[in-house]
């Protein structure tokens, strides 16, 4: 399995839209030899490829819902907790265009 | 005995008769949560401005409780233990908590949690660390652990949590309270906030099982917005209760009672003292075999898949439509500076190995494998449930730790003794911790776990269980 390095940490992290701060490297390196002997641990079973991966705890039947039209949440509601609301919407930097 | 400190039955009889009001109940905890909590640190928000309800014929109507915060409540603070949440406002309630409203139970406090549910300590919430009742230098365990210290200390008769590791089974060991998880989907997840769906469990700490099982048939039922919850209207987990369990039949997985044994021999002997006790009961116990790969597997597998889906439920933590923005001169920096910040080091840690997992070179091999391997331990266990009405296990390796105390990771303690709980999750089991004694003036706990929707069952047995060993809680044992 690929080494972790500091590049594919960060590389990671802003996959996910954040930072690693430059302190927190070591403890992660560290950590990470953890991880990969954790991760060593499940493919130790023999056959391992030929099971079926499971995403549920159990077999069910999913019963859907009618498809009926509600509302369900009012813009008063929606915008009551963004921190910039301008006309009923929330507000976000410019996202194309030239300058403000 | 305050009436706060009896069963939910003698409490409800108390209020019919008038020898005890809500009113008095929900001050007296409100006075008791104030009092406790720079001792314990268990609420983020406690609700002075909660109000009596009407008494009705539901035994939970008017009786105090608090909720662990991620649950969502309309109007009231909820954030997750997380600073990326800490002015999330909700304007709507979880269904259980609308459930419990339609009980008339009365919401006094929001308990502090492991940031966003992710730990097994309670040490990591933005307003800082639950303490132990029993040893204020020992942790409760989490990632519920105010709710569980709550209930501990006699604070409220009940509190509710999640589980989707064990974070309500193994904080309830470590608070010498009872603590379940009911089968996957008889609760509506709708308004839990999600870390690892496939694992999420609904569940409550109480004092009693029977008290246990008054809290989860009010909270139980198929929603409309949870499509995974099912009708459960035949399931009555209090009518059963007490019905004889002799010719009942458990197995105890012998990898992990062997590993206690050898690591822990005053938990042993209480162990193999329950076991004689559920022979007294007419219980049937029997020795069974997990493969040891598999059951070593089980934690690397729940950090696997947990990580993994935690990287996906979370990816809503913008900052812009709600929660903790940071400013930033474009969305993509909002969003950046929002989440460096608003994350704790440890969180950001785990999304990273989630990351890392998914990642396309990764994910047969990390991802995919750690969802066989749960197919391998739930087929195992679920082909023993043919035989037996559940397993019984020791709920963890060891009391309480403190909180500076260092655990390896890789050792079979760790591995096999400590995150076996998880397996409730995998197969989303019922599953109940009850205290089973003491060490050192800690208390320690067993687990039972039976196959999903046979609850009312795990709660007969627990129930039975509970009678022989006859624990008394701490909350029970000092004068207020």
């Amino acid at each position: 399995m690929k080494k972790i390095t500091k590049e594919n940490i960060q590389d990671y992290a802003l996959k996910l839209m954040f930072k690693m701060k430059e302190d927190e490297y070591d403890t992660f390196e560290k950590e990470f030899e953890t991880i990969l002997k954790h991760m060593d641990l499940i493919g130790q079973i023999d056959g391992i490829e030929n099971v079926e991966p499971m995403t549920f705890p159990f077999k069910k039947d999913v019963i859907l819902r009618e498809d009926v039209v509600t509302s369900t949440l009012t813009t008063e509601d929606a915008i009551k907790n963004a921190k910039d609301v301008i006309y009923d919407e929330v507000k976000v930097p410019r996202v194309v265009g030239g300058e403000e | 005995m305050s009436y706060l400190d009896k069963s939910l039955e003698e409490i409800h009889a108390a209020l019919k008769d008038g020898k005890v009001t809500s009113k008095e109940l929900v001050e007296e905890s409100l006075k008791r949560a104030h009092d406790y909590q720079d001792e314990l640190n268990s609420f983020v928000t406690i609700l002075d401005d909660a109000k009596e309800k009407d008494i009705t014929d539901n035994v939970l109507s008017g009786i105090p409780y608090a909720a662990k915060d991620n649950y969502s409540t309309k109007g009231i603070l909820t954030t997750a233990s997380s600073n990326i949440l800490s002015n999330y406002v909700p304007v709507f309630d979880a269904t259980a908590i609308t459930k419990l409203k339609e009980a008339n139970a009365c919401l006094i406090g929001k308990t502090v949690l492991d940031e966003l549910a992710m730990g097994g300590t309670s040490t990591t919430g933005h307003t800082g660390p639950v303490k132990n009742p029993w040893d204020t230098s020992r942790l409760i365990g989490g990632s519920s652990g105010g709710s569980a210290a709550a209930v501990a200390k006699g604070i409220v008769p009940y509190a509710l949590g999640s589980d989707t590791g064990d974070s309500i089974r193994k904080p309830a060991c470590y608070g010498g309270i009872v603590g379940v998880k009911p089968t996957y989907g008889l609760i509506s997840r709708w308004g839990l906030f999600a870390f690892a769906s496939s694992l999420d469990h609904l569940g409550c700490f109480a004092k009693s099982v029977k008290d246990a099982a008054y809290v989860i048939n009010n909270m139980k039922g198929i929603d409309d917005n949870d499509m995974t919850s099912w009708d459960s209207s035949n399931i009555d987990l209090v009518k059963d209760i007490d019905k004889d369990v002799s010719g009942k039949k458990l197995f105890y997985i012998k990898e992990i009672v062997d590993e206690l044994k050898n690591s822990n021999q005053k938990y042993y002997y209480n162990f193999i003292n329950i076991l004689n006790y559920c022979k007294e009961l007419g219980i049937e116990v029997k020795e069974e075999s997990i493969d040891i790969k598999l059951l070593k597997g089980a934690y690397p597998t729940y950090m696997a898949i947990s990580c993994a889906e935690a990287t996906s439920n979370n990816s809503n933590l913008t900052g812009i439509p709600f929660g903790n923005k940071k400013d930033g001169d474009n969305p993509y920096e909002v969003m950046i500076n929002t989440r460096t910040e608003g994350f704790s080091e440890l969180i950001r840690r785990r999304f990273v190995i989630g990351s890392f997992i998914l990642q396309k070179e990764n994910q047969e091999k990390l991802f995919k494998n750690a969802q066989r391997l749960r197919r391998l331990i739930v087929e195992r266990v679920t082909e023993l449930f043919k035989k037996y009405d559940g397993y019984i296990v020791p709920a963890s390796g060891d009391i309480a730790p403190h909180f500076n105390e260092e655990i390896d990771r890789l050792s079979e303690k760790y591995l096999l003794l400590e995150n076996h709980l998880v397996i409730g999750d995998f197969g989303g089991f019922p599953s109940i911790t009850i205290p089973s004694g003491e060490i050192d003036n800690m208390p320690i706990a067993i687990n039972i776990t039976g196959p999903i929707m046979e609850d009312a069952k795990i709660f007969n047995i627990a129930k039975k269980l509970e009678e022989k060993i006859g624990f008394t809680p701490l909350s029970l044992r000092k004068e207020k």
